[in-house]
């Protein structure tokens, strides 16, 4: 069943009907994606599997009030991203805020020899200074293909508020990454 | 990096790759297979719960209704297991303990409290 060309919507269709098989597949499909998006929210590895974890849970319960015909993804996602924001509320987890640009560490790291480790370090910071809801609108839009219409369901906001997010990490991150003296 | 324009709704695609690599690890296949497993074990296991949710009422009901049913039946003809106990002590214990009247139910109570 794992490369099988069967649908998302057939796969939800099953997985409505109790197949947890159907639904252990439409899950890994969608998994890399909502680890992408929840490290986005929450800057952390560990607590972005937790709140993937946490999201296929909820999204079994929930199955059964799911539309089959709607697409899955921005559906699952958006679980993915209330997880997300359930995990932060419960650890607490104000990693964002508590650094500001002014004094994020920019000096020497061990892997500051390499572009590739100075993209990564600009990349960190530039996220870290963004406010959740910028950076997972921004990954979710830029980074996931998802529109802005999709996406101000997942959040919760009005599509203007996601267009304007969107536009403000964008300027925010080319300014982050066009500092460093390149791909900006 | 292009599209400074807020009104515009296309997608940075330079800016989205380099997101999309950066914020992937190198054990994601790794990651969405095990989140297949637990998705699979957690939709199963929600199943089997629902299942004694709606069967353990519903077995509890029947043993109530069997009890009735073998107690209505069991009062209302007699035992021959009763009959062939004749004569033993455990018989005529048997034997007060099935018999409804009054005179056996003093008769019971006395025996237990000897």
């Amino acid at each position: 069943m794992r490369n099988s060309p069967v649908t998302d919507a057939e796969l939800a269709a099953q997985a409505c009907g109790g197949s947890s098989e159907a639904f252990g597949v439409l899950v890994e499909r969608h998994a890399e994606r909502a680890r992408r998006v929840a490290r986005a929210a929450l800057l952390d590895q560990q607590d972005a599997d937790d709140a993937v974890q946490d999201a296929l849970f909820s999204a079994w319960r929930a199955m059964d009030r799911f539309d089959p015909a709607r697409p899955f993804g921005p559906w699952f996602m958006r679980i993915v991203v209330n997880a997300a924001a359930d995990l932060r509320r419960r650890r607490k987890l104000r990693r964002t805020e508590e650094i500001p640009a002014a004094t994020a560490d920019t000096g020497s790291t061990p892997d500051r020899d390499t572009d590739r480790a100075l993209l990564r370090e600009a990349l960190d910071q530039a996220l870290a200074t963004l406010p959740e809801r910028r950076r997972v609108a921004l990954v979710l839009h830029d980074a996931e293909g998802y529109v802005h219409e999709e996406i101000a369901t997942m959040l919760g906001v009005p599509v203007g508020t996601v267009r304007s997010d969107v536009f403000h990490a964008r300027r925010a991150m080319r300014a982050a990454l066009g500092s460093m003296g390149g791909n900006g | 990096m292009t599209d400074l324009n807020e009104f515009t709704t296309g997608r940075d695609e330079e800016l989205g790759s380099l997101l999309r690599a950066h914020l992937s690890a190198p054990d994601d296949a790794a990651f969405a297979a095990r989140m297949r497993i637990e998705a699979i074990a957690a939709a199963e296991d929600t199943a089997w719960r629902s299942v004694a949710r709606g069967t353990l009422p519903g077995l509890a009901a029947a043993a109530v209704v069997l009890a009735v049913l073998g107690a209505a039946l069991g009062g209302g003809s007699p035992q021959p297991a009763t009959r062939s106990a004749s004569g033993s002590a455990a018989g005529s214990l048997v034997e007060l303990a099935s018999d409804t009247s009054p005179a056996g139910s003093v008769a019971l109570l006395a025996v237990m409290a000897y």
